[in-house]
């Protein structure tokens, strides 16, 4: 198309670019469709809910941003706040950690890599709740298989899931188990896209294996990186079956490992102040929008200008 | 050709005919509960049910008791959800004040009701305002089960209705074997089979009469709750962390805790389970100053959006009735609301001592409940959790405790 003659660009290739962009649109039609109707109208109905103060069952009037006034004043919520905060600073940097480490053992190809990959894939694959039950079991305080193992070997013992000091790192470890399969696999295929040649000469000028990971692999990574750490960091916000089927309401962990969601349930669906509940959620979304729309655009123009895919 | 062509004609239309007309005729309605022991009973309900009304089906639909409410409530209000539901105290006042529900005092008048074969004190749960919202389906009370093993190896006689708080605490002690891991008692943090009976056997009380003003606060009400703390304390029960990890039943059911206060909804599931019926009884509540027991029970309302309220109302009137309320007691899963059939349930499940908990409903405390239920029994949960950790006193916590529901009974806009 750039090579196109002067004289042909006003009449043809208008057509033909007005043409490729109606394509474009119908293509993304579908998605758009589908988002506009089951993410941005009920997300633009809770922000309606939000000023009023509905009870459990819908109606109520209006009160312009009250609730948004008494967000800010709800300690409970401020907590939840500071826990979500503990939990993603705990669950992203390991899971990244760990998911680099397994995509570069995966990368190196050995024997049997089909069956790692799939092993590490299941905790993902299986329903949150299913492994929020097992592990519950497992973490036991008094006949769990982790205090049973840890007794016979004469090692100290911890309720895991009952003590405020410790039910956070452990509910931060069972979202880290489930998380580090789907992270392996996506820095994996970023791995892929490295240029092997890269290697080669680094290798050739006697570079080591360190030095290869640090100037090579981590800067040509950093997309993929990037884009694993904003997911990661979305889903360990918004934990919330773990917290209902680990922790329960009586259980004297729950101030110290109930999060944003976590509360939003208990106003929405214990509580049934509906209003209420919808100023968290609306609060919640736009400050996660907050925090990580500038990043994601700062970041994605600039790899528009160095060509990277 | 022709005459043939007609005749299979003529045949196909009255095959189609036949097909559809029971089909434009026939009602289905939708029934919605939460307990999977209590589906056989409801089917063996609903077959007599179509028996005698052949145009109408009647359809289960089966949620756990978690997301019951949750779904009822979002589908009542746009009139998506079942025609007939089942009703407890706690959620009455909230979805008759929402005009989900349909007021049935018309039709009990018009057709010449006994509501007197019910409990007055069921009847009344069920009645705002004059308006009959739910006709009674079932009364449960709450019980002293046993290990009947334990008791055996530790030479005690079973508990019977002349226990006393003190007998228990005795009995408790000496059960108790921490060697083994096994304990005299669970203290739970639950309300309806737990705490809520002690407080009124202290002659305490959660709920004013006149649903105003909260009970916590009082001294009577503080000592019904430190029964619980104190036991914890004195080694006899597992400790709150260790309850919240282990139900108590698993605990009850595995040999650990020999004595639990629990509903006689346990009845049936405990008398399926061949390794444990033979082991288990149950028993009065040991007496506090004075004898009280937590009762309760469910009714069966009709949804006020429902487009066939005629033929929901003939389904709701039968399972009130004296033949439903027989085929429930045999079952067994439930204690029917209907006061004479009380016996038949008794015979009709030897394996436990199921007198004691019919007889613990003369002189029953209702449970208390308010509209805004669920925000105080939230408050409960918090306040009392740190009561039974040790973190704060038992007498601090019920201070707080009371501060707060006051607030929250302050602003409730529906009055009895």
């Amino acid at each position: 198309m750039s090579t196109a003659p002067e004289a042909r660009r006003s009449g043809v290739a208008l057509r033909r670019g007005l043409r490729d962009a109606l394509w474009g649109y119908a293509m993304i039609a579908p998605l758009c469709l589908g988002l506009a109707a089951l993410y941005l109208g009920p997300a633009l109905a809770a922000a309606a809910t939000s000023l009023g103060d509905a009870g459990r069952f819908g109606e109520g009037v209006w009160v312009g941003l009250a609730n948004y006034r008494a967000l800010l004043a709800d300690v409970e919520l401020l907590r939840a706040i500071a826990n979500t905060a503990r939990f993603v600073a705990l669950t992203v940097p390991v899971s990244l950690v760990w998911g680099l480490a397994t995509a570069l053992l995966l990368h190196s190809r050995p024997r049997g890599v089909a069956v790692y990959r799939a092993l590490y894939l299941l905790p993902a694959l299986t329903m949150p709740a299913a492994s929020a039950l097992i592990w519950r079991w497992l973490l036991n305080g008094d006949y769990g298989l982790l205090n049973g193992v840890l007794g016979v070997l004469g090692l100290p013992t911890l309720r895991y899931l009952t003590d405020a000091e410790v039910a956070p790192y452990a509910i931060a470890a069972v979202a880290t188990w489930s998380i580090v399969g789907p992270t392996a696999l996506v820095l994996e295929s970023g791995l892929r896209r490295i240029p092997r040649h890269y290697y080669e000469a680094a290798r050739l000028d006697g570079a080591s294996a360190l030095a290869r990971l640090r100037h090579i692999t981590l800067p040509l990574l950093a997309p993929t990186l990037f884009f694993a750490a904003v997911v990661t960091t979305l889903l360990a916000a918004q934990t919330f079956d773990l917290v209902l089927i680990m922790v329960g309401p009586t259980n004297p962990a729950l101030a110290s490992t109930q999060t944003v969601l976590y509360r939003l349930y208990v106003e929405a669906i214990v509580l049934g102040r509906s209003g209420y509940a919808a100023a968290m959620g609306t609060a919640f979304i736009a400050m996660t929008m907050g925090l990580l729309a500038p990043l994601l655009w700062r970041y994605s123009r600039r790899e528009f200008q160095h060509g990277h895919e | 050709m022709a005459p043939r062509l007609i005749g299979w004609l003529l045949i196909a239309w009255l095959l189609c005919g036949c097909a559809s007309a029971p089909a434009t005729l026939a009602v289905t309605l939708r029934y919605a509960l939460w307990d999977v022991n209590q589906v056989p009973a409801a089917e063996q309900q609903i077959a007599a049910f179509q028996r005698a009304h052949p145009h109408i089906r009647v359809s289960i639909e089966l949620t756990p008791y978690e997301q019951y409410w949750t779904k009822l409530g979002t589908a009542a209000r746009d009139g998506s959800g079942p025609d007939v539901f089942w009703m407890n105290g706690p959620n009455i006042g909230s979805y008759a004040a929402a005009g989900l529900l349909l007021p049935l005092e018309g039709w009990i008048a018009a057709d010449g009701l006994d509501l007197s074969a019910y409990p007055a004190w069921l009847v009344d749960l069920y009645t705002l305002r004059g308006r009959t919202y739910a006709i009674p389906r079932d009364v449960d009370t709450i019980g002293l089960w046993y290990n009947k093993e334990l008791f055996d190896a530790a030479g005690l006689a079973y508990p019977d209705a002349t226990w006393d708080w003190a007998r228990l605490r005795e009995a408790a002690q000496a059960l108790t074997d921490h060697e083994r891991g096994v304990w005299g008692i669970a203290a739970p943090l639950v309300s309806q089979s737990g705490y809520y009976n002690t407080i009124y056997q202290s002659g305490g009380f959660v709920l004013s009469p006149d649903g105003t003003t909260s009970g916590f606060d009082r001294e009577e009400t503080i000592a019904g709750l430190r029964f619980w703390t104190d036991l914890i304390d004195a080694g006899l029960s597992p400790s709150h962390a260790q309850l919240v990890d282990t139900p108590p039943q698993t605990l009850f059911q595995s040999g650990k805790v020999a004595m639990l206060y629990d509903g006689s909804w346990q009845q049936r599931p405990l008398a399926q389970n061949e390794q444990i019926r033979a082991m288990v009884d149950v028993a009065p509540l040991p007496r506090g100053r004075e004898r009280a027991v937590i009762a309760h029970g469910l009714g069966h309302a009709i949804a006020a959006r429902t487009d066939r309220p005629e033929e929901a109302w003939a389904f709701v009137r039968y399972l009130g009735s004296r033949e439903a309320a027989e085929i429930l007691a045999r079952d067994g899963a439930a204690l029917p609301a209907y006061g004479e059939t009380a016996d038949l349930w008794v015979e009709a499940n030897p394996t436990f001592n199921l007198q004691s908990l019919v007889d613990a409903l003369d002189g029953a405390v209702p449970l208390p409940t308010s509209a805004d239920a669920a925000v105080w029994w939230e408050l409960e949960r918090t306040h009392l959790t740190r009561a039974w950790t040790g973190e704060v006193s038992v007498e601090e916590a019920a201070a707080l405790l009371a501060q707060e529901m006051n607030r929250v009974l302050a602003w409730e806009v529906l009055p009895r």
